[in-house]
């Protein structure tokens, strides 16, 4: 009796360890799964009118690394003088979020410029979402 | 336990690699049939059969291939590796067939100006030479087809002004979504999946007031009014109005290469440094005529090897240590702790052409989360805003890369011979060459550089002397002198660059080439400098005159010997390969460059040879001691020069020809080869005053001739003096089924310059069936102090 009653309690604690590893924020595909609150990814209307950084949540999400370079040229002679790189994640249903990798540590199977901008390539960026970008801190596959 | 020793054996023996090159030998047979062998030949001498027929492009190439050997029942055989490709460190995402572009031309709601034409839109975008669809046709060598997917032929009007869309925060991103959804509500066009879409604007939204276009780096999806779309997008706004006349096509080209997935490949210090890449900034303004007329273009000039290959069609012949012929496309590899460093030539092609230079340049592809993954490698000791126009190697110039010396000994149009490694006395056999010679040694040391020069082939490059920022000069040259004295302030190659401050800097090097300095260290500075007496040279060379013994030393195994010996050495050194070729007597040093001439060098660094039997006695490294192979050479010219002559004079001799390189007293008409070239005047020369004796008209009546009362050149026709300096008399006089070509000034100089005259336009005297002569003035052409090439005058011609 006093065996069963250990089994028992050991299958509990079992259902619950996997209900919250199910539950827990560790990654979400758009329109497939439903994350909680706080890993949700932006829709593309919160994107670009919620412009109030919310709590900075950790976040990881699976999509793609999206770059878009700026060339600043001189008027007169025609010369290319300068320009930025925009980096986004994007989810693969056209919503976007900008992009920060200053701080990321890049683990990938291959080089980085292949997942740039490639619908084959989608990467898991591990990071942290404050509303309007996504600093990230890991980038694998 | 026998055969168990044989299997290990034969399995080292199949895992064991190793180089060579590939050579084959045809047999034939008496009834016309013929067959050929075909042999990995390796350093020391040895041949392996291979198994199988090697590519053919390798065949007698000296190329540097490598080989597996095989064991097959006939015996041990070898059969060649396919070029190694490199690691993944440099990454490759092919791009083939066609690449569907929509084309619109888009107005903000604020800006009514509608600065192009569609025909023009049209024809920057997908028109012939010079346009972004040619561009990258031509550089992806046809693996690609820039198709038009759609083009809306005429302005489209967008929703909101250029303040609404920078409101947005992410102004390109919205005018795309808005264009896509114009295109589907007003044509019913939905862009295909990965395609591309090209939107030209009519002004700069503000917020990106300084921009000429951006470009999305590979697809990307935008949320289109009907469903996410996945393209590349690039946008180029109206950023001046004189691209109305003068087309920038190179921004358009650059922003296609950022759809292709391409990043800034410049310097660490500036991402647009590299005037060899279009996605660099190889921008220049070009005049010809095209689809706008007869107009100037701004255009791009090429793309860099690891972009090529990242795109699918850049090859790497090899890596690392040989000598390798890179081309179009095509070049080396050398892996190193911070990434691969890539080598490739760039001359050649529709675009490349307006390129300032013909130069080898070294490019390190690394990864970083910067997103820019290929970095222009600086090669020279040259640093500021813009220094990639200055960072290249040409022929002669050697550098270090990734803690590799990379030398390039030989080019053409096409392609370049690029050593990695230390070159040996194989590898710059037929290289482009300078020649020095001592200004004191006696003339038969000098006149040695005439055998040296069948050995190698002159340089002839271009320098830049007339700058202008930005437009292409056309790569000029004019008429370079590629022979000198040790002590003369040679040619320059004239290259610019912008400073950190922007401000215009000259950097000029010594004309390049590989320079093959002639005579021992007591006749020759320079060979001094390089392999001074009683002790190692330049790198180690072993092999010094030793003053004590009087005679060549081994330093490794203190041999000397004393008499009929020569030294003849490839020394890198600093930025430039130098060959040396000395002997202990001024015949010697003639004998060994004639046995380079007609010797097959082994791939030694230097040699000690015995200038009678052309036996090597030593070598560095040791390995190659034995008899020379010496196929030997039929000489169709002669240079002959007076004994008692200026080094001017004889080193001249190798400006005007190659061949036998003789003293006036050694000539003897009958066993002199067809064309004879008679250097030097005659008062230096007793062959030439034969033919050319002063104050008097010479053979056939030959009317110019040295007056020694006054001084100059006088035409015997009317008695008048003709200069008395900077001028020279070249002349074709055919003597006995002989062409006598004499070439002689007032001075040594002037020798010099006949001889270079020869060289540069000498064609239509040499091919004169009759005797014929002119009398030439002259001068050196310089800029900011540095000499860079020779400026002709015709003064009298006869007949």
């Amino acid at each position: 009796m006093k065996f069963g009653f250990l089994v028992l309690a050991v299958v509990v604690a079992l259902v619950v360890a996997v209900a919250w590893l199910v539950s827990a924020p560790r990654e979400s595909t758009p329109g497939t799964q439903q994350p909680p609150q706080n890993n949700s990814p932006p829709t593309t209307q919160t994107q670009q009118t919620n412009k109030t950084p919310r709590q900075p949540v950790e976040v990881t999400w699976r999509g793609y690394i999206y770059a878009r370079v700026v060339d600043f040229v001189d008027p007169t002679s025609g010369r290319m003088t300068g320009g930025y790189t925009e980096w986004f994640f994007g989810f693969g249903n056209g919503t976007k979020v900008r992009l920060d990798l200053t701080n990321a540590t890049i683990r990938l199977r291959d080089h980085f410029a292949i997942y740039v901008g490639n619908p084959d390539r989608p990467v898991y960026v591990r990071g942290v979402w404050n509303g309007t970008v996504l600093k990230a801190l890991e980038i694998y596959d | 336990m026998t055969k168990a020793l044989f299997v290990l054996l034969a399995l080292g023996w199949l895992v064991f690699a190793l180089s060579g090159y590939v050579v084959g030998r045809d047999v034939l047979f008496v009834n016309g049939s013929s067959v050929t062998y075909f042999f990995l030949g390796l350093d020391n001498g040895s041949l392996i059969p291979l198994v199988e027929p090697p590519p053919h492009y390798l065949v007698g190439t000296g190329e540097r291939v490598e080989a597996e050997i095989v064991y097959t029942e006939e015996g041990v055989k070898a059969r060649v590796l396919a070029p190694r490709e490199p690691t993944q460190t440099i990454p490759s995402q092919p791009v083939t067939g066609p690449l569907l572009v929509t084309l619109v031309a888009a107005k903000l709601a604020d800006v009514s100006a509608e600065p192009y034409n569609m025909s023009y839109v049209h024809d920057v975008v997908f028109g012939p030479f010079p346009s972004m669809r040619h561009f990258w046709e031509y550089v992806l060598g046809g693996a690609v087809i820039i198709r038009p997917f759609y083009i809306h032929w005429r302005w489209l009007t967008l929703p909101r002004t250029g303040a609404q869309y920078c409101n947005t925060g992410d102004a390109f991103g919205n005018i795309t979504i808005d264009v896509l959804n114009a295109l589907y509500n007003t044509a019913g066009v939905r862009l295909p999946d990965r395609s591309y879409l090209v939107i030209v604007l009519n002004a700069q939204p503000p917020c990106y007031s300084s921009a000429a276009g951006m470009g999305d780096v590979g697809v990307v999806e935008y949320a289109a009014s009907y469903g996410t779309v996945r393209v590349a997008v690039t946008q180029y706004y109206h950023y001046a109005d004189w691209l109305t006349r003068v087309p920038d096509v190179d921004v358009f080209v650059h922003e296609f290469g950022h759809n292709l997935g391409l990043h800034h490949p410049g310097t660490l210090a500036n991402e647009y440094d590299n005037v060899w890449d279009a996605v660099g900034d190889s921008g220049v303004f070009v005049r010809f005529s095209s689809w706008l007329g007869t107009t100037t273009y701004l255009i791009s000039r090429g793309l860099s090897l690891p972009h090529l290959y990242y795109l699918g069609v850049g090859q790497f012949v090899g890596s690392g240590a040989g000598s390798w012929l890179v081309g179009p496309r095509s070049g080396v590899y050398l892996s190193a702790s911070d990434g691969v460093y890539t080598v490739e030539y760039k001359c050649s092609g529709v675009y490349e052409q307006f390129l300032d230079w013909c130069g080898v340049v070294v490019h390190r592809v690394s990864s970083s989360a910067s997103g820019r993954w290929v970095f222009f490698h600086t090669v020279l000791n040259v640093t500021g805003q813009f220094v990639s126009l200055v960072n290249f190697l040409d022929v002669g110039q050697s550098a270090w890369v990734a803690g590799q010396r990379v030398s390039v000994v030989w080019r053409n149009s096409t392609h370049a011979r690029v050593v990695v490694g230390l070159p040996t006395l194989a590898d710059v056999v037929g290289a482009n060459a300078t020649f020095v010679v001592g200004s004191r040694a006696a003339a038969i040391d000098s006149v040695a550089a005439v055998y040296a020069r069948p050995a190698f082939s002159p340089t002839a490059t271009f320098t830049l002397p007339v700058f202008q920022l930005g437009i292409s000069n056309s790569r000029q040259h004019f008429n370079p002198l590629f022979a000198y004295l040790d002590n003369e302030q040679w040619l320059a190659q004239v290259r610019y660059y912008e400073d950190s401050a922007g401000a215009r800097q000259l950097y000029p090097v010594r004309y390049p080439g590989v320079v093959v300095s002639v005579g021992g260290p007591l006749a020759n500075s320079l060979t001094r400098a390089l392999n001074p007496p009683d002790r190692p040279g330049a790198g180690g060379l072993p092999f010094y005159y030793d003053t004590a013994a009087g005679g060549i030393r081994d330093a490794r195994t203190g041999q000397v010997w004393r008499s009929k010996a020569a030294v003849v050495a490839v020394v890198p050194n600093g930025s430039r390969v130098y060959v040396l070729v000395w002997g202990l007597g001024g015949e010697d040093t003639r004998r060994a460059t004639r046995w380079l001439a007609e010797c097959v060098p082994p791939r030694a660094y230097a040699v000690v040879i015995n200038t009678t039997d052309f036996r090597v006695l030593a070598s560095w490294p040791s390995g190659f001691v034995g008899a020379s192979f010496c196929p030997g050479a039929v000489y169709t010219a002669a240079a002959v020069v007076g004994a008692n002559a200026a080094s001017i004079d004889a080193v001249g001799a190798a400006m005007a020809t190659g061949g036998l390189g003789l003293l006036d007293s050694e000539a003897v008409f009958d066993k002199l080869p067809p064309y004879v070239f008679s250097v030097g005047g005659p008062l230096a020369n007793s062959f030439t005053r034969l033919y050319n004796p002063p104050d008097r008209p010479g053979f056939g009546g030959l009317p110019f001739y040295y007056s020694t009362s006054r001084g100059g050149i006088v035409d015997g026709r009317t008695g008048a003096l003709l200069c008395t300096s900077n001028c020279f008399v070249v002349a074709k006089l055919v003597d006995r089924s002989k062409a006598v070509v004499l070439a002689w000034g007032i001075g040594g100089d002037d020798t010099r310059a006949a001889a270079a005259y020869l060289y540069y336009y000498g064609r239509s005297l040499l091919d004169s069936r009759s005797n014929t002569a002119r009398v030439v003035s002259w001068n050196y052409l310089s800029q900011d102090g540095y000499r860079y090439g020779l400026n002709f005058r015709t003064l009298a011609t006869w007949p």
